[in-house]
């Protein structure tokens, strides 16, 4: 027996919106319809190749392209070369969203699409610079202090994750918060999270948002909280004959 | 006019009934799959105690005869939800609720809980009888055998009195109140056990917030509305039909393998002495039934 516990979950603190791990994901709209192709790369090597239709016709409003899923191939990258081309193949309406995410292991990836067929060197999406209109959400469940900065800008914030209570009910994170990533900064610049709570960035300007661990929190002691068991001896009252 | 009369006392009756009811032991071990879980049992339990009644109208009454559980370990196993980053919303749809959504996700695993509850006692509430002869021939006496043979092979037929039940009726097991912080403990102890040795203790506290109440997460998996004991006796009583087992076993027991009473045929009336062989009459057409006082027996010799 064993928890399927994935120990990259509670071993990356820090998230990095150009480097993809467990807790972030990215959002991003491709407005024009067409054919395009994408490319995983990751930290350490490998790489794998995707294809979106971005379609008028489709009822797709979103969808979920797990980086830890794409099949991976050690190919040149040749569009036509790949008989899992239909394994890769994601289609999604012109007004709706791709949402870039990783469902287990280390991660550490970064996306780049550009158009399948004409253009092809230009690049339309990249996951180290995102965009005004893209959206970077994290969930950070380490209890701390953390750093937000945006590389791109040398804007900076501060995020407080509070140590977790065990309370009469069970827990359930609130609602996320939001945050601007604007030419002006962060905003807000300070935000307090519970543990797990979301937190989604709107991007305005060119980002790639690193968020850092400072100053890790413990709680207000190493015990667990969990009910002591077992027995123990208690002394006896003295009784005199 | 019946030839020969045996009469036993109501209390004679009383010390026969008491010498079939400790005799009596049985065992059973089942498992089934129940959708969101399974459970494994293992009982085996004794008799005591009871109280009987003789009627005019030829039934026996006995009541309140303790259902001793010399082992009654149940264990229930089930996937833990764990511990879940929920899903959330990105970009919130004014009509739709929301657009775009973070895809949670949970983490668990199988867990076991192991409960011993041998001790418990639960109660014939009721068995209603009447007696039944049986004439018994022993499988081992050879066809060409006379009854003198069979005598001397120690192998004689015999008339057989079986308490032959009516119905039997058996009380849900008392689960007592205290076996929810039984399991709430085995559950503790499994999801501990289950936390790898690199999980850090703040790690521990988060999973531990997320699963809250523990009672709670039992209630959610094994979809039971009020209280664990209750949902156990359901499970032992009526799921895996332990009363109906124990009620089958007893009147199958009582009705046709431990008679209350058995004499030879042919009866011995003188023993074998020197070179004279022993003396004995066969009885036929027996009977036997109860009155308020006693049991009495009847047949013919013939």
């Amino acid at each position: 027996m064993h928890l399927t516990f994935d120990q990259h979950l509670f071993s990356q603190s820090g998230l990095d919106s150009g480097s993809l791990t467990l807790l972030g994901s990215i959002v991003h709209s491709f407005h024009e319809p067409g054919e395009y192709r994408g490319s995983v790369h990751k930290v350490g090597g490998g790489q794998a190749v995707f294809y979106i239709s971005v379609d008028k016709n489709s009822s797709a409003a979103q969808v979920n392209i797990d980086l830890a899923a794409l099949r991976e191939y050690a190919g040149t990258g040749d569009q036509h070369c790949c008989d899992k081309r239909a394994d890769n193949h994601f289609t999604v309406n012109p007004k709706g969203y791709v949402v870039f995410h990783v469902s287990r292991g280390s991660g550490g990836f970064d996306v780049h699409v550009r158009r399948a067929v004409e253009d092809q060197k230009e690049r339309v999406f990249n996951s180290q610079q995102l965009e005004a209109g893209d959206i970077f959400s994290a969930v950070i469940i380490r209890p701390g202090l953390y750093s937000v900065v945006n590389q791109l800008e040398r804007a900076k914030a501060e995020l407080t994750v509070t140590y977790p209570e065990i309370d009469k009910v069970a827990y359930r994170p609130p609602a996320p918060e939001r945050i601007q990533v604007s030419s002006k900064g962060f905003e807000p610049a300070r935000v307090e999270l519970k543990p797990g709570q979301g937190l989604v960035f709107d991007v305005k300007v060119s980002a790639r948002i690193v968020i850092d661990l400072i100053k890790p929190d413990d709680g207000p002691t190493h015990d667990r909280k969990t009910p002591p068991r077992g027995w123990s001896k208690h002394a006896l009252p003295e009784i005199k004959l | 006019m019946n030839h020969v009369t045996i009469a036993a006392s109501e209390k004679a009756f009383e010390q026969l009934f008491k010498a079939v009811r400790d005799n009596f032991t049985v065992a059973k071990s089942d498992s089934a799959n129940f959708g969101p879980f399974s459970a494994s049992y293992a009982i085996q339990l004794h008799l005591a105690g009871g109280s009987i009644q003789l009627n005019n109208d030829g039934t026996i009454e006995i009541k309140t005869v303790d259902v001793v559980f010399d082992v009654l370990k149940v264990q229930i196993c089930f996937d833990l939800p764990g511990f879940c980053i929920p899903s959330f919303c990105i970009i919130p749809d004014p009509w739709n609720g929301c657009l775009v959504g973070f895809p949670g996700f949970c983490i668990g695993g199988p867990v076991c809980l192991p409960l011993d509850l041998s001790g418990l006692v639960s109660e014939i509430n009721d068995i209603k009888a009447r007696l039944n002869p049986k004439y018994f021939v022993d499988p081992g006496r050879l066809p060409t055998w006379s009854d003198l043979d069979a005598e001397f092979a120690g192998k004689p037929n015999q008339w057989q009195i079986y308490i032959d039940p009516d119905w039997v009726s058996v009380d849900p097991i008392d689960i007592p109140a205290s076996v929810g912080n039984m399991v709430e403990n085995a559950l503790r102890n499994a999801i501990n056990n289950l936390f790898p040795g690199w999980l850090p203790g703040w790690a521990k506290d988060l999973i531990w917030a997320f699963l809250g109440p523990l009672l709670g997460v039992l209630k959610g998996v094994l979809g039971f509305l009020d209280s664990f004991e209750d949902f156990l006796q359901d499970l032992l009583g009526n799921q895996f039909d332990i009363l109906g087992f124990i009620e089958t076993a007893v009147a199958d027991y009582l009705a046709s393998k431990y008679p209350i009473y058995q004499f030879e045929d042919p009866y011995p009336i003188l023993p074998q002495d020197g070179l004279l062989i022993p003396v004995k009459i066969p009885l036929r057409n027996l009977t036997a039934t109860v009155n308020t006082n006693e049991m009495i027996v009847l047949a013919d010799v013939g």
